[in-house]
């Protein structure tokens, strides 16, 4: 028998917390992979990561403690962490609180090239405009640099992975900017500084800049950008006050060449996430 | 060989790999901590809503102003092209009316918010600057 009395048809953040929508004809709600129906305890779709003995078993039975918040990987509750916090150097603040000391670097003593296992190819000490005291941050523990320099001088950024995050200096402190710039370190981290610098990059600039010229393509949706704001998300443990700007998954429905990784999309959600530590 | 991949690698990041569109500010001359949203209509669409803990930090005190952010150097152009009325729908919550209810779906659901609509030749009359008075 279904029978249903509460009144919820708005509200849309009743199971475990996550957004929602409902389907007013079914009752079921959708999640990022699939359709759940909280009367029966059970998703409508087979499980895309095959993690219980049934495919459709919902939080291996046992909804008060686990959760499932995509319908793709589940497993125990917990708290969610609070906002993450932004990382200087050894001091370490809420994001609440005032804005936080700056580190001075010396652009000059790096070498961008360390990540490919070489040395000694030092950033030119000119490139960066800013005040020596803005030219280096960090973001959980990744050197955030701050410039006005081509395209930075437009608020653009860029991530290079094994560098750093570059961003105008005004967004030294834009937490959904460089969580997102941060996403892209992740993919580098998850697969490899070559697969990020042979098609992650190349990808994302043709995105870029295709999207600066045409209304109807979204940057945001090609998917070298929400597979970063994916791993970001996961990173930081779903926080709450996520920029949904920076969306962290493919619309329903939403169709158009350039949205899968290369990697193949069920293979891609299957990939275990590093967490913040 | 290695300089050269250095020239490139700087060259990508002063290309830039992600462009934002900041050109719109938007200044608080109320007496009221609030929060600001755009949309495509005038009426407040659901799914496009952040959590209330995201309104909660980018709070606009009194006085104070923000910068508002589209993805793409021309993103509020193309958002405003985009939307129903061909203008910037601009809504304001209360922060404290969002404390009180706890989420943005309530307050749309009993229409406690204030809507704003403008067109892109008013807001380039404004040089993209939008007051919130009183």
């Amino acid at each position: 028998m279904r029978e249903q009395k509460t009144d919820e048809s708005i509200y849309r953040y009743n199971y475990q917390a996550q957004f929602a929508e409902r389907d007013l004809e079914t009752s079921w709600n959708h999640f990022e992979l699939r359709e759940f129906d909280p009367v029966i305890g059970r998703w409508m779709v087979m499980d895309p990561l095959r993690q219980y003995w049934s495919p459709y078993n919902g939080m291996g039975n046992d909804p008060v403690n686990h959760i499932d918040p995509t319908g793709g990987e589940g497993g125990p509750a917990r708290p969610k962490q609070g906002t993450p916090s932004f990382k200087y150097g050894n001091i370490e603040e809420n994001i609440y609180g005032a804005r936080l000391p700056s580190v001075t670097v010396d652009p000059s003593s790096l070498n961008i090239l360390d990540f490919f296992g070489q040395s000694s190819m030092p950033i030119p000490n000119g490139t960066f405009t800013g005040a020596t005291s803005d030219r280096q941050n960090f973001f959980e523990s990744v050197p955030v640099y701050t410039s006005e320099v081509g395209e930075l001088k437009n608020r653009a950024a860029g991530t290079l992975p094994g560098v750093g995050i570059f961003v105008n200096p005004v967004d030294v402190n834009n937490i959904d900017l460089l969580r997102h710039e941060f996403g892209h370190i992740l993919q580098a981290r998850i697969w490899g500084n070559k697969f990020y610098y042979s098609e992650v990059v190349p990808a994302s600039l043709r995105s870029a800049n295709k999207a600066n010229n045409n209304r109807s393509f979204n940057h945001d949706y090609t998917w070298t950008e929400w597979t970063a704001n994916y791993f970001s998300y996961k990173y930081f443990n779903s926080p709450s006050d996520w920029d949904k700007a920076h969306p962290y998954s493919l619309p329903s429905g939403y169709s158009r060449s350039g949205i899968y990784p290369p990697i193949g999309i069920f293979k891609f959600y299957s990939i275990n996430t590093p967490k913040k530590p | 060989m290695y300089k050269l991949l250095a020239v490139l690698i700087v060259s990508l990041v002063f290309s830039g790999c992600d462009y934002y569109d900041y050109r719109l500010k938007v200044i608080n001359k109320t007496n009221n901590v609030i929060a600001i949203e755009t949309y495509l209509d005038t009426l407040p669409d659901f799914p496009n809503l952040n959590h209330a803990e995201y309104y909660f930090r980018n709070r606009l005190e009194p006085k104070d102003s923000i910068e508002l952010v589209k993805s793409g150097k021309n993103g509020w152009l193309f958002f405003i092209e985009e939307s129903r009325n061909k203008k910037l729908n601009l809504i304001v919550y209360n922060i404290d009316s969002l404390r009180k209810y706890e989420s943005i779906d309530t307050l749309i659901k009993k229409r406690i918010y204030r809507c704003y609509e403008f067109s892109e030749k008013e807001l380039q009359e404004k040089n993209w600057k939008i007051v919130i008075g009183k």
